[in-house]
């Protein structure tokens, strides 16, 4: 059984521009090309391009590479545009800034609980694996919790005024299931993702939470020193991001990180595969190298990125895989696939149960009654099984 | 100033003079240096920089912002800065110097960077 090809049946990528993909390509492998930047046009864009990349550049995160290849000449400008851009670059800058200091305090409010916490994605990517890190912008913070504190972080943050994006289906469920929650704050400038686990569905329920907090690496934030995962389980939650998305298809910034720490050589590619195996997770491994591989148009024959796309995936895991990127992929297939992975048939009860009778208040945002989910339900797995069959029969 | 509004514009250009801080009125005593806790980015010459209990907005400096920032990373006395401003822009001390000062203030004031006795 072999994974699909990339971009055949999944939505990887799709919208990025050409252009925009050779954005967030830029600075890789400079040291061995004769000409960095040789990919752009050589003369200006025009008006209605340029205002195209630029948005490009902000919704999928890659505006400091934007600004890197402008600033070096690689990808040509008018004065106007590099004034413009370098005044949106600023901006953003400065958001980062604010969003660090949200980050600062929240990780203080934590630990002041005694509260263990790693900072997770953006802020942690950006200083440990960019030369600089003004090169890799990030809208939200995000830190990953123990489960068996979930419950007191979420308790904490809600007296510091965090409001939680969507209300717990049933008591317990989130600090057993869930990926995490996400929290809005009515005064400070950030959204902030609290995790549990790297993804929804289930591969998130197989990921051995204990290897989160086994190995840490410090983050320097001003004056303060945080802890982030290492360098591998940063490397597999970037693979985590660009792969096993849902709702939207994830922007380039996943797939550059997964470059940009890959060809660093920093991470440890043995250990990487060993603990992306014990996670049950090579598929999303391979499949994290291969979109971004394809997307930012690298060197497919990079040894590391090779032995990647060698690993043997057990079938069980593409099943799991098809229900997150397959076209018309539903949440409920995600739920039910997710079973799978709870190993307890207690737990697997509970999590069931939970989803099929949730209290009110979760039901409400999303669904008129119980009946209409339910409808919705039904249908979303008859298509899903639908499609599975069809896909199987391909 | 925040945003981009210093873009472009000379190291004291846009920047109020706000009154001295710090243990002498008389700048050319002792080092200043960044306060540990301010964070920090840089793009090209423009600095954004956001001091410890300033939630609201970053404060951006534009022209020669970068490498003085980058100078304030070590404790430096006003003589040292200007010598080494002046040196790497072939300008001359005075000109500098006229410059520099009110940057200085504004950082200091700002809780960007510190005065060391």
């Amino acid at each position: 059984m072999t994974l699909p090809s990339p971009g055949a049946a999944t939505e990887e990528g799709k919208g990025a521009s050409l252009l925009a993909r050779r954005v967030a390509a830029y600075g890789l492998g400079d040291e061995e090309s004769e000409e960095p930047g040789a990919s752009f046009p050589r003369r200006p864009l025009g008006g209605e391009q340029w205002s195209d990349l630029l948005a490009e550049a902000k919704s999928q995160r890659i505006l400091g590479l934007l600004w890197s290849a402008v600033a070096d000449g690689a990808l040509a400008a008018t004065a106007e545009q590099a004034a413009q851009l370098n005044e949106v670059h600023v901006d953003a800058l400065c958001g980062e800034l604010l969003r660090e200091r949200v980050l600062l305090s929240t990780a203080r409010l934590l630990s002041g609980s005694g509260l263990d916490h790693r900072v997770l994605k953006g802020p942690a990517v950006a200083h440990l694996d960019y030369p600089d890190p003004a090169l890799r912008s990030f809208a939200d913070i995000d830190l990953l919790v123990r489960s068996d504190q979930w419950d007191d972080a979420v308790g904490l943050l809600r007296t510091a005024r965090w409001e939680r994006e969507f209300p717990e289906p049933r008591p317990g469920f989130d600090r057993r299931f869930s990926k995490g929650v996400a929290f809005r704050h009515p005064q400070l400038p950030a959204e902030l993702d609290l995790h549990r686990t790297l993804a929804f569905g289930p591969f998130g329920l197989s990921v051995r939470l204990e290897d989160l907090w086994d190995n840490s690496q410090p983050l320097t934030l001003g004056e303060e020193t945080l802890q982030a995962l290492d360098a591998v389980g940063r490397f597999l939650q970037s693979c985590f991001t660009a792969v096993l998305f849902f709702d939207d298809p994830p922007r380039l910034v996943p797939q550059r990180d997964i470059a940009q720490m890959l060809l660093s050589g920093r991470v440890d590619l043995d250990r990487a595969i060993r603990v992306a195996r014990s996670w049950e997770a090579e598929a999303v491994l391979r499949r994290g190298i291969e979109v971004a591989w394809e997307a930012l148009e690298l060197d497919p024959s990079d040894e590391a990125v090779q032995r990647i796309r060698s690993l043997r995936v057990p079938p069980r895991q593409l099943k799991a895989l098809d229900v997150y990127l397959l076209p018309g992929r539903s949440y409920v297939g995600l739920c039910v696939a997710a079973t799978r992975a709870i190993s307890r048939p207690s737990d697997k009860v509970r999590y069931l149960s939970a989803l099929a009778f949730p209290r009110r208040d979760f039901l409400s945002p999303r669904y008129a009654s119980r009946s209409r989910r339910w409808l919705v339900a039904a249908r979303q797995l008859g298509s899903g099984s639908r499609r599975s069959q069809a896909a199987s029969e391909r | 100033m925040t945003g981009s509004e210093g873009a472009g514009k000379g190291l004291a250009e846009g920047l109020r003079r706000p009154p001295l801080q710090g243990p002498s009125n008389d700048p050319s005593a002792g080092v200043w240096v960044r306060r540990p806790e301010t964070l920090w980015r840089t793009a090209g010459d423009t600095v954004a920089l956001l001091p410890d209990g300033q939630e609201a907005r970053p404060l951006v400096v534009a022209g020669s912002a970068a490498m003085l920032w980058e100078l304030l990373a070590a404790p430096v006395s006003l003589g040292e800065l200007v010598g080494e401003l002046a040196r790497r822009y072939g300008a001359d001390r005075a000109v500098i110097e006229r410059d520099l000062l009110p940057v200085l203030e504004q950082l200091c004031s700002s809780g960007a960077i510190e005065r060391r006795p």
